[in-house]
């Protein structure tokens, strides 16, 4: 009798692994890597802050410090605002290709009519953000989707049915993935480009450079006095954790730009399985494994820099990894 | 790539008055480089978002201010004497650069 109810279990462990389970998982690691791109803008603002700080502190110092008033700290900001970031192409381009991601994951793992109707409005919505953005960012009037073939989306997924018929539901994923992947391919490229453009890292790098010359000139003073050995040991340490942050300035850049080349890659990888009819096979799960495995060590500049075949550091002593 | 040769420019202009300040001795003089540093980096952050214009003369003037400055906080760091000229050519080359971001319309990153 066991034996039975651990078949009938096993029957329905079977059932409730649909045949879209990895188009699922590539659409949640695939946002989750929109959600870190974010972090860049973070990082600049940050970077940023930290500096206005060390600014204010070394120049309203001693004699100067009179001249501190509460007019002077207000004019410390954030150089990308929430309103502005709200408005910034690498965010915007982003927030949508991580939109069309998450809609895409939780059309393939809907489980109900009404889960499906909201993931194909937050796929549509995601869609004509994605045309929004390229248009803006390309000068361009000519949307990257062609708003015709989104009707025809729309019927695709309609046919899902109440019951969600799985047949149906594949087709509607195969159908959109497919048809994505070119468009999904152009806004990566746009996300990339516009990352290179901006010289985020030239201005991470040149802040940190600062903060760093700032802290040298304030140990040299303060190193005058007697100061034990142990003690200058662990400021040398501390200064030297900050050059390495000017070093490793332009890393984080290129991690996510690597990781956007990645979503593209593994975008076109599920597009060419689907085509073949095949929801579930190896290269999809190398491909998922990839971006989780990006998805992971973000941050982690010695994983980038130990996989990496040709490193190079630039006259202001910068690193870079210049594979192609 | 406009915004780039303003960018690297701009760059290349704090990083050395970034030494010049290491070097110098003289409390009212790094206060004085630290003002003009903030100042240039004020420019830098709204480099970083707007989109310049190559074509107006204003352009080339501010690359070569910037490329000026440069040169002028190398040398002050050898003859400290010259820390007074380098914070003049500092303001000079802040005027030239906020001429050409202060009424940007376009810009490349927000839209």
């Amino acid at each position: 009798m066991k034996l039975v109810y651990l078949a009938g279990a096993l029957f329905l462990a079977g059932c409730a692994s649909t045949p879209t389970t990895q188009i699922s998982a590539f659409g949640n690691s695939a946002s989750a890597i929109a959600g870190k791109i974010d972090s860049v803008i973070d990082e600049y603002n940050n970077a940023a802050l930290d500096r206005k700080f060390t600014d204010y502190a070394a120049t309203y110092n001693g004699d100067k410090s009179s001249l501190l008033t509460s007019d002077e700290l207000g004019k410390i900001d954030k150089p990308i605002g929430p309103e502005q970031k709200k408005n910034f192409a690498i965010y915007k381009a982003n927030r949508a290709l991580g939109s069309y991601s998450k809609a895409l994951s939780d059309l393939a793992s809907a489980g109900s009519r009404v889960d499906i109707d909201l993931a194909a409005a937050n796929l549509y919505g995601s869609i004509s953000s994605l045309n929004d953005q390229y248009k803006t960012i390309k000068e361009t009037d000519k949307d990257l989707f062609d708003t015709s073939k989104l009707a025809s989306f729309s019927t695709l997924i309609a046919a899902i049915g109440s019951s969600i018929v799985e047949e149906k539901r594949r087709e509607a994923i195969k159908g959109i993935v497919t048809e994505a992947d070119p468009k999904v391919s152009l806004i990566c490229d746009v996300i990339i480009e516009q990352l290179k453009l901006a010289g985020i890292e030239d201005a991470i790098a040149t802040s940190r450079q600062y903060i760093l010359s700032e802290e040298l000139i304030d140990y040299k003073s303060r190193v005058k006095t007697a100061m034990p050995l142990d003690e200058r040991r662990t400021e040398i340490k501390r200064l030297y954790s900050l050059q390495q942050g000017v070093s490793n300035s332009k890393l984080l850049i290129q991690q996510t730009q690597k990781a956007v080349a990645a979503v593209k890659e593994s975008h076109a990888t599920l597009a060419n399985e689907l085509k073949e009819g095949r929801f579930t096979s190896a290269a999809i799960t190398s491909t998922i494994g990839r971006l989780k495995d990006l998805e992971k060590n973000y941050g982690d500049f010695e994983a980038l820099l130990l996989s990496c075949k040709k490193i190079a550091k630039n006259d202001k002593g910068i690193l870079s990894c210049e594979d192609k | 790539m406009p915004n780039e040769t303003i960018r690297v420019n701009l760059v290349n202009a704090i990083n050395e008055m970034n030494k010049l300040l290491e070097v110098c001795n003289d409390e009212n003089q790094k206060f004085e480089i630290r003002i003009k540093i903030r100042e240039l980096f004020q420019r830098l952050d709204r480099v970083i978002v707007a989109t310049l214009d190559s074509g107006p003369p204003e352009f080339a003037e501010a690359i070569e201010s910037l490329k000026s400055l440069t040169a002028k906080a190398i040398e002050a760091k050898q003859s400290l004497d010259k820390v007074a000229e380098t914070i003049n050519k500092a303001a000079e080359a802040i005027g030239k650069v906020e001429k050409l971001v202060k009424n940007v319309v376009g810009v490349l990153a927000i839209l």
